[in-house]
């Protein structure tokens, strides 16, 4: 299962999600792709119409990510990351 | 050459409708709020060399295109993508326009036809990031995003659903006395803690209804227009202000220079938690609870229309609402709902998801001149 890609400044090593075309701390134009499969879920609400789960995830590379929320996870429970098939981030019960 | 001081002149809101008739689409919507608005102000289109317009889903069409729809001849225009951040920008911008003498007389138009697919098709292509990341999860358009910012907010402040339920009591208050709200019927805080849930701790209640609509102001100079005037004294604007890297509660917004508190305070009501983080950064509130649970309940003179969440949101048009709102409270043309001796409003606009919360913000203070 492969993690989900941030893009890390080249120059001054600021992390950001979605990629940007300029660094906003150093403006840089260089971005690293680096994978991350970990992160904090910090708040997760459930979209009543559509029926999928929805939260905020601190990455262990550094920025937040919006992610569909899998496997009954909780708010402040330590999640991993991957790509759905279908394109999106999501982030589910580490049950290692 | 600038004629002097730019005012507010004239104020329109063409009626909000959950289903529009067939034939009504959002050129129609924007021409009536125009005729409307100028009707008010006592000119006509032949007076107006200035345009300002702001909607969603205007496209293919932009600006020029209405121009000539309108039958306008310009030396002077505008159009801004600002969503809910776009009437207070547009105002701004008019205001800088009539000043310098390069417009004498501009009329600034928002709103939209939104039916419930054109509304789909907004949320999930509002921008790059939400196309590739947001809409793919899927995240249900904005209330999920706003879900998880209210519960940041609760961990900040420590309130509750009673709590952030005040906001939309308060404004159903009001909308009672409106008659252009969309919703006007008496809201208790058993139905608010009732409501059908949208994305917990967000009910019902917090969401604004989607509508169809359109609103207008006449900004000019030189005493045009034949009747009383409204005054934009002061702006302010932060834009992109933490690089979407924040919790998104703090709004960027500075409380405006000392000076009188205004009478009547309009924050941009997307959700209840917004109009807390907007007010709090405007110096507007001062504790939390006593503004909730004191002040909004003694019917203190916020979001006076019922707000985007009584009103309704008609897309763009929720940037040009509050202002429409508050220069008719300051001409005193409220009617039921007038607030007596009013001379003063904060307006304040917010919007534009970017992929966590809003990057934009914007205030103005008006005077009745």
């Amino acid at each position: 299962v492969n993690g989900v890609v941030v893009y890390r400044c080249g120059a001054c090593g600021e992390a950001v999600f979605p990629r940007l075309l300029l660094c906003g701390r150093c403006g840089g134009a260089d971005w690293l792709e680096e994978e991350t499969d970990e992160g904090v879920l910090e708040e997760v609400t459930t979209v009543a119409a559509a029926d999928v789960r929805i939260g905020s995830v601190r990455s262990a590379a550094g920025p937040m990510l919006v992610a569909r929320v899998e496997g009954g996870a909780d708010a402040a429970e330590t999640v991993r990351l991957r790509r759905g098939a279908d394109g999106p981030v999501v982030a589910y019960r580490d049950s290692r | 050459m600038s004629d002097g001081p730019a005012a507010i002149v004239g104020a329109f809101e063409r009626p909000y409708e959950r289903r529009p008739a067939d034939g009504v689409d959002t050129g129609s919507l924007l021409a009536e709020a125009f005729l409307g608005a100028l009707s008010s102000a006592g000119l006509e289109p032949g007076d107006v060399d200035g345009l300002a317009v702001a909607s969603f889903t205007l496209a293919p069409d932009s600006a020029i295109d209405l121009a000539w729809r309108l039958g306008l001849r310009l030396s002077w225009i505008a159009q801004s993508p600002l969503g809910g951040a776009s009437g207070v920008d547009l105002l701004r911008q008019a205001v800088r326009a009539v000043e310098a003498g390069d417009a004498t007389t501009v009329a600034i138009l928002a709103g939209d036809r939104l039916g419930a697919a054109e509304f789909r098709r907004l949320a999930d292509g509002y921008n790059r990031a939400t196309r590739e990341e947001l809409a793919p999860l899927p995240f249900g358009g904005p209330n999920s995003l706003f879900s998880l910012l209210t519960q940041r907010h609760m961990r900040a402040t420590g309130l509750d659903r009673s709590d952030y339920a005040q906001i939309p009591l308060a404004q159903r208050r009001w909308a009672a006395a409106n008659p252009l709200a969309v919703y006007r019927s008496t809201l208790t805080l058993e139905d608010y803690l009732a409501a059908p849930p949208v994305a917990p701790p967000l009910c019902r209640f917090d969401c604004v209804p989607v509508v169809s609509g359109a609103d207008a102001l006449i900004v000019t100079a030189g005493g045009r227009g034949t009747g009383p005037a409204v005054r934009p004294v002061a702006f302010q604007a932060a834009y992109d202000v933490d690089l979407q890297q924040g919790d998104g509660l703090s709004t960027g917004f500075r409380p405006f220079a000392d000076g009188p508190e205004p009478d009547l305070v309009y924050a941009y009501d997307d959700y209840p938690v917004m109009v807390l983080a907007q007010l709090a950064d405007l110096g507007v509130i001062g504790d939390l609870e006593r503004f909730l649970h004191e002040e909004l309940p003694a019917g203190r003179a916020v979001n006076t229309s019922g707000g985007q969440l009584s009103a309704g949101q008609a897309g763009a048009a929720g940037g040009l609402h509050h202002l429409v709102e508050a220069v008719v409270q300051l001409l005193g043309r409220a009617g039921e709902r007038q607030v007596e001796n009013a001379r003063s409003a904060l307006v304040s606009g917010y919007g534009m998801v970017l992929y966590r919360y809003g990057a934009c913000a914007n205030a103005c203070l008006l005077e009745r001149a």
